[in-house]
């Protein structure tokens, strides 16, 4: 596999129109755009830093307006769930091509993917798949990521996912495979805390051997997330639905990691959709946790420090 | 070692097989699944996986064809749905476009014989998602006319990519109508009373539809077809050309061919 090592590929600076008057000035936090909150959010135009949009959600010539008129109020962040950067088949190319169409309408702020597979013999599979973390499965991702980013001509953010089981041949601990992803292919990491909490409770993963494992620059978002919680003759899993409210384990799980990451933050409601005010609050829960500990997060990152 | 394509096809086997994979022809322990605590079985942890692509895809297909789900009820439409999903699974990342087929399956389900209808039910409820999803280009406005000058029956139109026509034996409208009331209500829909032809197209953002009597029908065909828009105004009396011209022509359902 033709392998390469990327560290020159540099976010595209906010195009100036999304630097206007009218947009907040603070960038921190933002909410998922999603379809039934389209009228109400443009008409009540919320305190939020920046708005996530679920770029196969967009990608048709009216869905695209109504992204159009939500950049003119805030900047947008294009988070894409179906690339399939860990299928071991090639990249669907048609779908790269809608992705780079949207990329260049809306010009993002950010653009993120996921560490996962979703295809399979040409067949999407609607879901985000679990990854062994072998280098085999690094090499993959790290030559489709490179060819995503050539695609875009900007750095991509890539997500840790929450899955409901691991494999055996796994090399790797996942804070590793991140760190090794992001240092092959000069990619972002999308760091979603909930994630890393549900995979805590569901593998016994260490979320906060994860943080140490990474390079504090590298993290460039982070997500939060509500999760559901299924018990089954007395043993637990927990569902990453993004039905609810973000949790108390979670919020803590945030605080910590702000101590070494400095990153807009952003809340994830995609099931039981609540009414927008429900959302702005949880954007500006987390606003507060983060203007609250981010000075010392902060300095701990000009520290280099790694104490958590 | 299973390599990352085999285990991704084992996956996907298992993933789809709607039993417990038997058909997938592999030991599911060359997925490696690590048996972790003990506290749930491999099987388990991949049923979840399972259930997700299942009931996402028919949550899909019940968004796409509301007016099917409540002509049959939700467990009818979900044993359609999950054959529907084992035939035809999506091959595109965008689940807005999935189920564009579904109409022709139920067409072909030699189950659905008692409701010969329904599939062009389902054909209806398609042309609604189909203008929504539809790539936008320009139509052809009242201003454009007047511009055309003595071009104008000799002018040449194509259906906006929005536009569909829908035919039917079945009054689809009565049908949707009733459908989609309140559950208590009593009416019923006389599948004698006659068919319907439906234009759906898109106005703006919204979608909106037009029953197309027998002249409204045999221009708008002949438009969309390519005839020189004189000769498809050719059947129409004089009274009905300017309504029809208004209706039709400019009102966003067609474009200029090129």
């Amino acid at each position: 596999m033709n392998m390469s090592f990327r560290t020159d590929v540099h976010r595209r600076p906010m195009p100036a129109s999304q630097i206007d008057a009218t947009a907040p000035a603070d960038l921190a936090t933002g909410i998922g755009l999603r379809a039934p909150h389209h009228q109400a959010i443009l008409r009540e135009r919320p305190e939020i830093g920046f708005l996530e949009i679920h770029a196969e959600n967009y990608m048709t010539d009216l869905s695209v307006r109504v992204a159009l008129a939500a950049r003119e109020i805030w900047p947008i962040s294009v988070h894409g769930v179906g690339l399939s950067l860990g299928g071991a088949e090639p990249l669907d190319r048609d779908h790269l091509q809608r992705l780079a169409t949207l990329v260049d309408a809306v010009e993002p702020m950010l653009v993120s993917e996921h560490i996962a597979w979703c295809r399979q013999g040409g067949v999407y599979l609607n879901d985000l798949l679990p990854l062994p973390y072998t280098e085999e499965a690094l090499d993959v991702l790290v030559f489709h990521v490179d060819e995503v980013q050539e695609r875009l001509k900007c750095q991509i953010l890539l997500e840790n996912p929450s899955t409901y089981l691991s494999y055996r041949h796994s090399t790797l601990s996942e804070g590793e495979f991140l760190a090794e992803l992001a240092r092959r292919s000069g990619c972002g990491l999308l760091l979603d805390v909930n994630n890393l909490y549900v995979n805590q409770r569901n593998h016994g993963f260490d979320s906060y051997q994860t943080f140490a494992e990474l390079d504090p620059r590298t993290v460039k978002e982070i997500h939060l997330a509500g999760h559901h919680v299924v018990t089954q003759a007395g043993a637990t899993i927990l569902i990453d639905d993004h039905g609810s409210p973000v949790s108390d384990p979670v919020w803590s799980l945030y605080d910590a990691a702000l101590r070494r990451f400095t990153a807009p933050t952003l809340i994830e409601w995609d099931s039981h959709l609540p009414t927008l005010d429900v959302l702005v609050a949880e954007a500006h829960q987390a606003d507060m946790r983060r203007r609250g500990p981010a000075m010392s997060g902060a300095l701990g990152t000009v520290r280099g420090s790694a104490n958590l | 070692m299973t390599s990352l394509m085999e285990l991704q096809r084992l996956f996907a086997c298992v993933l789809r097989d709607a039993g417990q994979s038997d058909g997938c022809g592999n030991d599911q322990e060359m997925l490696l699944i690590d048996p972790g605590r003990g506290d749930f079985s491999p099987a388990e942890r991949l049923s979840i996986y399972r259930n997700h692509h299942r009931l996402s895809l028919l949550a899909a297909l019940q968004t796409h064809y509301p007016t099917v789900l409540a002509v049959i009820g939700a467990d009818a439409f979900a044993h359609l749905a999950g054959d529907y999903v084992d035939r035809h699974p999506p091959l595109d990342a965008r689940l807005a476009f999935y189920g564009a087929d579904f109409a022709d399956f139920l067409d072909d389900d030699p189950r659905l014989r008692a409701l010969p209808y329904l599939a062009d039910v389902a054909r209806f409820d398609w042309a609604l998602i189909a203008a929504q999803i539809a790539a936008e280009d320009r139509s052809f406005q009242v201003d454009d006319l007047a511009a055309l000058g003595d071009e104008l029956s000799e002018a040449r139109f194509g259906p906006h990519p929005a536009a569909r026509i829908v035919r039917s034996p079945y009054p689809l409208l009565a049908i949707r109508d009733l459908a989609l009331a309140d559950p208590q209500n009593e009416a019923s829909v006389d599948l004698a009373a006659g068919g319907c032809d439906l234009l759906i197209w898109r106005q703006g953002n919204d979608v909106i539809w037009q029953l197309l009597d027998r002249p409204a029908l045999n221009f708008v065909t002949a438009l969309a077809a390519g005839s020189p828009l004189g000769e498809a105004l050719a059947g129409i009396a004089d009274s009905a050309l300017s309504a029809i011209i208004t209706s039709y022509l400019v009102s966003g359902a067609f474009c200029r061919a090129t």
